[in-house]
Formats: C-alpha cells, sequence, structure tokens
C-alpha cells in the first residue's frame, strides 16, 4: 500500500515538470511586449532596456525556463505586473475563498448527489427516479451563468447576490456550482449501481437470505461507489482551480476571476502562477482518487504493491 | 412428505418479443437426505427453476403458476422476513461462476461470516470467526486462518468455490442447491469438489439439487435425476434405471455426446439447437432434433408416463408403442411399457 502510494507520488514530479514547461513555452510565443502591459505606452528607451535586462527578458526562453524552475523551487513565481505584487502572494490571497467555495459546493453536491443516485437505482424508473434525473439533466445541461443570474433574480433581497463577505455570500455561487456536480454525480451513481445490482456476488448475498436494502447497503455501495470517488475526486479539484463564470458572476475573488483578470490585463507571471496552481490541484486530486481509490478496492493495491 | 416439493411450477419471462415459458409445468420432489440431479442443456430452465426456489427470480420474469413447498412451507406464499430466514439457513446455493459468485471488495471470510451472523443473531464475533475457520478446513482451504483475510481475486477458482461451498455449509442448510458448481472447473478440481459435496452430504444428511448438463456427475453423485428439455422434464428417474434403460431420445442423446477414451468414432452430437423458447414447436418440443420423431411427435406433445417402478418419460414411443418403428427401446422396455401405455404420470414424482 505504502510502496504505491509513494509510487504514484513519484510519478507525479515528471508531470508536473512536464507541464510548466509547456505552460511556459505557450506564453513565451504569446505576442506582446511585458514592459509596455507594466508600464504603460510612454516609456523611456533606457528604462525599458534596464528592465529587460533585470528581469532577463533578452536572454533566450530556455535560459529563462531554467531561471523560471530554479525560482519556482523557491516558491518564487516572479511578480504580477500590474499588481506589483509577488504571483505567491496574490495567489495564496485568493485561494482560501476559492476554497470555501469548492468545499461547500461539493459538500452539497454529494449530500445530494449520492443519496438521490442511490434512490433512482433502487426505484429504478419510479416517479422519484425520472423526478430525480430530471433535475440531474437540467443541472449537467444548463450552464451555470444562466443558474447564476436566475437564482440572482429570484433570491435578490432573501440572500447576498454579491460579493465575498460572510458565510450567507457562499449559499448562491455553491448551489449554482454544487448543482451541476450534483447532477453528474447521482447520474453516475444510479448508473454503477444499477449495472453492480446485476452481478453475481449480488445475487450470492441475496442467496443468503439478506434483505433488500441490506444487500444494497453491504455488498452493492462500495462497489458501485468506485467510478463515484473517482469522479468526486475530478470535480474537486477543478472546483479548486477556480469556477471562472461563477466567481465572476457571483463577484468572489478566487483563482478563476484571478486567472481572467490575468488573461484580460496580459499579466503573463500571474497567468503562468495560476495556470502552474491549477495544475498542481489537479494532479493533486488524480492523485487523491488513486489512493482512494486503492483504499476501497482492494484488487488494486495488490497490483500496485507488487 | 418430501423435504422439497416443486410442483406444476410455470416461471416465464414477459419480454417485449413475447412470453417464454423458461420453466414449464415442472414437478420435481426431493427427500430428505437424497442427492437429486437435474440435466439439460445450457438454457432448458435448470437454473431457473432453482431461481424460482429461490425467489432470485428477475424481472421480466416471475413463477406464474404451481406451488413450491419447503419443509411444509410454501415459498411462494411466505412474507420478505420468513423467507430470508429460510434462505442460507435452511437452503443454500452455490452457483456456477465462483469467479464473479464473491464480492470483490469483502474479504472472504467476512462474506461467510456474515452467512452465519445474519442467521444466528446470538452468536459472538469472534465464535463465528472460529466457525468460518473451522468451515474453511472442513471445504479443505489449505492455511484456513490466513485466507479468512483474503480477498477473492487472491483465490483460485477451485479455492473460491470451496468459499462459495463453505458459505452455504455455513449454517447447515437442510438443501443444498448447486448450479453447475464444478462447471467453471478444471477436471482435477471437479474431482475434489464433488467428493467434498459427497462427504459434506454424508456427514451432515443434507439433501442435495445437483444442477448440471453433465451426466458424468450426475452418475457419479445423485441417486435420482430429471433430464430437463426446453422447460419440461422429458425423463425421470432413480440414476441406476434411467442409466440402465435410457428411455427417451434426448436422454439417450445427451448419453452419447459423453466421450469414450476406448471408442475411435467420431463424436456423436444432438443435430440442432434448442429450440426457440418463444417459438416452440407444437407438438413435442424435441420432434425437430429427434431421430425417432413421427408426424405425431410434430403435432402432439407427449404426457410423462410411468414405464417401469420409478422411471418415467415423456415421449410417445413409450405411449403408443405400437406404431413406433426402429426404435429398440420399446422392445427392450417393452414390458414395462406396454403394460403401462398411456399411464398417466403421477406428476413425475418418479421415485
Amino acid at each position: 500500500m505504502i510502496k504505491y502510494v509513494t509510487k504514484r507520488i513519484l510519478i507525479t514530479i515528471p508531470i508536473l515538470i512536464g507541464v510548466v514547461y509547456l505552460i511556459f513555452v505557450m506564453l513565451s510565443v504569446v505576442p506582446g511586449d511585458p514592459i509596455t502591459v507594466m508600464m504603460g505606452e510612454k516609456v523611456k528607451p533606457d528604462v525599458i532596456e534596464n528592465l529587460m535586462e533585470r528581469m532577463h527578458l533578452n536572454d533566450p526562453w530556455y535560459v529563462r525556463f531554467v531561471w523560471y524552475i530554479r525560482d519556482a523551487l523557491r516558491g518564487d513565481f516572479g511578480e504580477s505586473y500590474k499588481l506589483h505584487r509577488s504571483v505567491s502572494s496574490v495567489i495564496a490571497n485568493a485561494f482560501p475563498k476559492t476554497l470555501m467555495l469548492a468545499v461547500t459546493a461539493a459538500c452539497f453536491s454529494w449530500i445530494i448527489g449520492i443519496p438521490a443516485g442511490i434512490l433512482s437505482a433502487v426505484k429504478k424508473n419510479s416517479i422519484i427516479d425520472r423526478l430525480f434525473m430530471g433535475f440531474a439533466l437540467c443541472g449537467v445541461s444548463v450552464p451555470a451563468f444562466s443558474v447564476g443570474m436566475l437564482l440572482q433574480n429570484l433570491f435578490n433581497g432573501i440572500l447576498p447576490v454579491s460579493g465575498f463577505s460572510s458565510p450567507r455570500h457562499l449559499i448562491l455561487p455553491a448551489v449554482v456550482l454544487g448543482w451541476g456536480a450534483a447532477g453528474t454525480i447521482a447520474r453516475l451513481t444510479r448508473s454503477s449501481l444499477l449495472e453492480v445490482l446485476e452481478e453475481d456476488y449480488i445475487r450470492t448475498a441475496r442467496a443468503k437470505g439478506l434483505m433488500p436494502l441490506r444487500v444494497i447497503v453491504t455488498h452493492a455501495l462500495q462497489n458501485s461507489l468506485l467510478p463515484v470517488i473517482t469522479m468526486m475526486a475530478i470535480q474537486v479539484s477543478s472546483l479548486l482551480s477556480g469556477a471562472v463564470i461563477t466567481e465572476t458572476l457571483f463577484s468572489i475573488p478566487g483563482i478563476g476571476r484571478l486567472t481572467v483578470d490575468a488573461i484580460n490585463t496580459r499579466d503573463m507571471p500571474l497567468l503562468q502562477g495560476t495556470v502552474i496552481f491549477t495544475t498542481a490541484i489537479i494532479i493533486l486530486g488524480n492523485l487523491v482518487a488513486d489512493i482512494l481509490y486503492s483504499v476501497v478496492d482492494p484488487r488494486i493495491r495488490v497490483e500496485g504493491g507488487k | 412428505m418430501s423435504l422439497l416439493e416443486i410442483k406444476n411450477l410455470e416461471t416465464s419471462f414477459f419480454t417485449h418479443e413475447g412470453v417464454v415459458r423458461a420453466v414449464d409445468d415442472v414437478t420435481i420432489l426431493i427427500d430428505e437426505n437424497e442427492r437429486v440431479g437435474i440435466v439439460g442443456e445450457s438454457g432448458c430452465g435448470k437454473s431457473m427453476t432453482a431461481m424460482s426456489l429461490m425467489g432470485l427470480i428477475k424481472k421480466p420474469g416471475r413463477v406464474v403458476s404451481g406451488s413450491i413447498t419447503f419443509n411444509g412451507k410454501d415459498m411462494l406464499a411466505v412474507s420478505q422476513r420468513e423467507k430470508s430466514k429460510i434462505l442460507g439457513n435452511e437452503i443454500s446455493m452455490i452457483f456456477q461462476e465462483p469467479m464473479t459468485s464473491l464480492n470483490p471488495v469483502i474479504t472472504v471470510g467476512k462474506q461467510v461470516k456474515e452467512a452465519i451472523t445474519f442467521h444466528q443473531k446470538d452468536i459472538s464475533a469472534e465464535e463465528a470467526k472460529r466457525r468460518v475457520i473451522q468451515l474453511f478446513e472442513e471445504v479443505g482451504i489449505p492455511d484456513a486462518a490466513k485466507r479468512y483475510s483474503a480477498y477473492p481475486h487472491q483465490l483460485s477458482g477451485g479455492l473460491r468455490q470451496r468459499v462459495m461451498i463453505a458459505m452455504a455449509m455455513a449454517c447447515r442448510p437442510k438443501l443444498l442447491i448447486a448450479d453447475e458448481p464444478t462447471t467453471a472447473l478444471d477436471v482435477t478440481i471437479e474431482a475434489q469438489i464433488l467428493q467434498l459435496m459427497k462427504k459434506l452430504q454424508d456427514e451432515t444428511g443434507m439433501s442435495v439439487m445437483m444442477i448440471t448438463h453433465n451426466l458424468g456427475v450426475v452418475a457419479q453423485f445423485c441417486t435420482r435425476m430429471y433430464v430437463m428439455y426446453a422447460g419440461r422434464i422429458m425423463e425421470s428417474g432413480t440414476v441406476s434405471e434411467v442409466f440402465k434403460n435410457i428411455a427417451h431420445p434426448y436422454t439417450d442423446g445427451l448419453m452419447r455426446s459423453i466421450p469414450k477414451l476406448e471408442s475411435r468414432e467420431r463424436l456423436y452430437n444432438i443435430k440442432g439447437l434448442v429450440p426457440n423458447m418463444l417459438d416452440l414447436p407444437k407438438g413435442c418440443r424435441f420432434c425437430q432434433r429427434c431421430e425417432y420423431s413421427k408426424a405425431r411427435c410434430f403435432e402432439e406433445e407427449p404426457e410423462l408416463v410411468k414405464i417401469a417402478p420409478g422411471h418415467f418419460v415423456r415421449c410417445f414411443l413409450y405411449t403408443d408403442c405400437a406404431d413406433q418403428k426402429g426404435k429398440s427401446a420399446c422392445a427392450e422396455n417393452g414390458g414395462s411399457a406396454a403394460s403401462a401405455p398411456n399411464t398417466q404420470a403421477e406428476g413425475g414424482t418418479g421415485r
């Protein structure tokens, strides 16, 4: 088990370096002059020259990449052109907001999604099933901005619809984000549970005399939640990397909005920082999914431990 | 009264294409301490008969008519709660697929223990665990204590089937249903498993319903047998009687399809396929594949008749011996068939 986890962690290192490399190269070839972005149009040539020298902008991109990696290992991702603060501190400032939103939305989606999926599978083709799956389909297919604006209109005056200063501010954006996630989870739980209920070992459990509810709880659920766990981890990591539209719509200064701002203002170091941070979160999410998977499914544990 | 009485059972599947009568007017009786074989090709309704008894028929299938009485209890009428007390406790079942019949995420020990603790509430966890290890030893699992915490994927097919047997034996059932327990296993393992089941049966005095397509298994293991074809019982009787005087052309075909070591001839096979259950022949269900079929076989379905004490067969060769040609069976069984022509079967209670 420990061997398996260590192996999985070690694999993430080359992935992370590869991703940083790709992002670096991509953003290096994007046209645009950082000095103009930082200082505006009217800057003296010697100032430009001075800055170019100081920021190693005259060096070829591969030299700069090595510098960047060296600094990044120390936790220094450069300085934001626009905000004139270190990228790491800007991200560290924005992340807690995204984290709170993501955790709330994820909890909301699990609490709603998993029971709804189970109930739909158990009462397959009943009115409950159809109702839940209808809601789930809406959650999956209606875009966040329309749900968001709809809720803002509906709950205007009842709940805060913008900003981020109290837990109450979290409710609407968490519902917007969580509904979509809950829809996916409910549908996946349902189909996975229905599939598992057809398995031979469920027949064995029934032949033991176990009551239907007990068969589902002790024999079907753990098996059916395997794909759901993967989906949950992927969803959480994507929520943590910032819900661009929802954060913008509800004016939440999180990672998502930071990334959009960085793109709009051509703030390359900040953009690089947020994208790398996002990637790291997603890699971490997948790692957690894999580890959880091996906890739930003994077959993977053994294969990985070999 | 028998331990198990399945009478005129009909189990049908209501599909979009039509109604499939998987089990059609089947009567099977099993006494205490008896080993009964149900033989037939795939899809002839053997497993469905057992599943009907266990209440494991899934939609769109259901038991349409007939009765199943176990130990005096009407299994089709008992409540869910009552049935859950019987299944796994008084009746237990071993399945054909040892590879997939165990839950992959629970240790085999716990899965067997569950069968004990569910039915015997007063037993302590340690006591139950000790019983499981003891059961593992009984069914010949080496390193029983160590295997307790093994997951199914860590065991071979033979060991998994032994775990299934241990699970089935956990509450010392009165009736064990074994649905092709050795089909997925090697021949050597098959022999071991059969031996084990025989030993356990001897020790406990339980009854066994052995479902198989292998007449060899029946010959080795059973005392009485039923031959099923396309949802119907075609022949029944004690194993010694049926093997001595094979009556039905289908049983005969099955028997001749067994490879023989000394024979250099091409292996016999029954021509054709099991009929489509949605479109059964009007007359005898075996008529299209039967070497002895006559015009009448395509028009009417024969009844199950007694041709010897404890030997019943569903074939016109015996109901109406006069117009049969070629088949020596009539001559062989002439006495009994002639003496009891058209004898209405007593529900096929061959014994």
